[in-house]
């Protein structure tokens, strides 16, 4: 299976650029975020081809995910 | 009208009236607030709903501009009340110096056209998004920490929500500098004129900022399929 990954904002300090992961078992984005080296503490949204999803969603083949950052101060 | 004359070949007279016609319910006079009322009451946003139910700490001062030491200990509404009515006299400012909850939503939030949550916790932005759903009102959504902010356009049914991503009520970093507040606040005040006006292309609804690196990213995020949102 390979899915597209790739980071927006300050996430790209784990994702610089797009790059492709072959994963030989279907996983949830939370498992995909650990597994593209981005620390299990550290707050991220998902985007799968253009639509938002939550952490529990199992990625396909040639699915395009991209980590977005997600902060809350104001 | 020779206040807003720098503007107005940008959005043209009907630009301008539409905002004297808007009222924006603003969540939030902290350091998203701040420049996001200065910048709605300057641009001739008619009205201006301000929630904050904080009083004024000397700690506010690096980023809260609409505040100041003669305010320490007083309701941030009555200092940005007095603030943005000495900036612009001619619009008109509504305040609540209560918790923005579903109870104050459901009072005042149907005579608001537009809201801005400039707050700084998961809880009320996950409040202020279902009542954005729930009464069908476009929301301009921003956060910071840190060295990154972002700035979401909510349309209900049209583009993600917050609650799309599933945002439980995170523990928060909150070191910020005043400095990038400003560039998130006047973000938010930004996008909220362009939907006022019409002027939104509606290619994106996301905004990534990146301090550190002063880079900005954009793109649309289409509404999770599993979110009460999407009707």
């Amino acid at each position: 299976m390979n899915i597209s990954v790739s980071a927006m904002g300050n996430i790209k300090e784990f994702i610089p650029d797009e790059m492709q992961l072959e994963l030989e078992t279907p996983v949830s984005l939370s498992e995909l975020k650990v597994i593209a080296g981005i620390p299990k503490e550290r707050n991220v949204s998902f985007v799968v081809n253009g639509r938002v999803q939550k952490g529990g969603y199992t990625v396909s083949d040639h699915d395009d995910v991209k980590f977005l950052m997600l902060v809350g101060a104001g | 009208m020779e206040r807003y004359a720098r503007h107005q070949e940008l959005i043209g007279a009907a630009g301008q009236t539409a905002l004297a016609k808007a009222r924006v319910l603003v969540i939030g006079t902290g350091g998203l607030g701040s420049p996001t009322l200065f910048a709605l009451a300057a641009a001739g946003v008619g009205t201006l709903g301000i929630v904050d139910d904080d009083v004024v700490e000397i700690s506010n001062l690096n980023r809260q501009l609409l505040h100041s030491d003669a305010f320490i200990n007083q309701p941030k509404t009555d200092s940005a009340k007095q603030t943005i009515g000495r900036f612009n006299p001619d619009i008109q400012l509504k305040t609540y110096s209560q918790r923005f909850d579903a109870d104050l939503a459901e009072q005042i939030v149907p005579e608001y056209d537009m809201l801005v949550d400039c707050v700084d916790n998961y809880a009320t932005r996950i409040a202020a998004n279902a009542c954005a759903v729930k009464y069908n009102k476009t929301l301009i959504e921003g956060g910071i920490e840190g060295m990154s902010g972002f700035v979401q356009i909510v349309i209900p049914g049209k583009t993600a929500c917050f609650n799309c991503f599933g945002v439980e009520d995170n523990e928060i970093y909150r070191q910020v500098l005043g400095a990038s507040t400003g560039i998130i606040g006047n973000l938010q005040a930004l996008e909220c004129i362009k939907q006022l006006t019409g002027i939104w292309d509606g290619s994106y609804s996301y905004i990534a900022v990146d301090f550190r690196q002063c880079s900005m990213e954009r793109m649309f995020l289409e509404p999770n399929d599993d979110c009460g949102c999407k009707k």
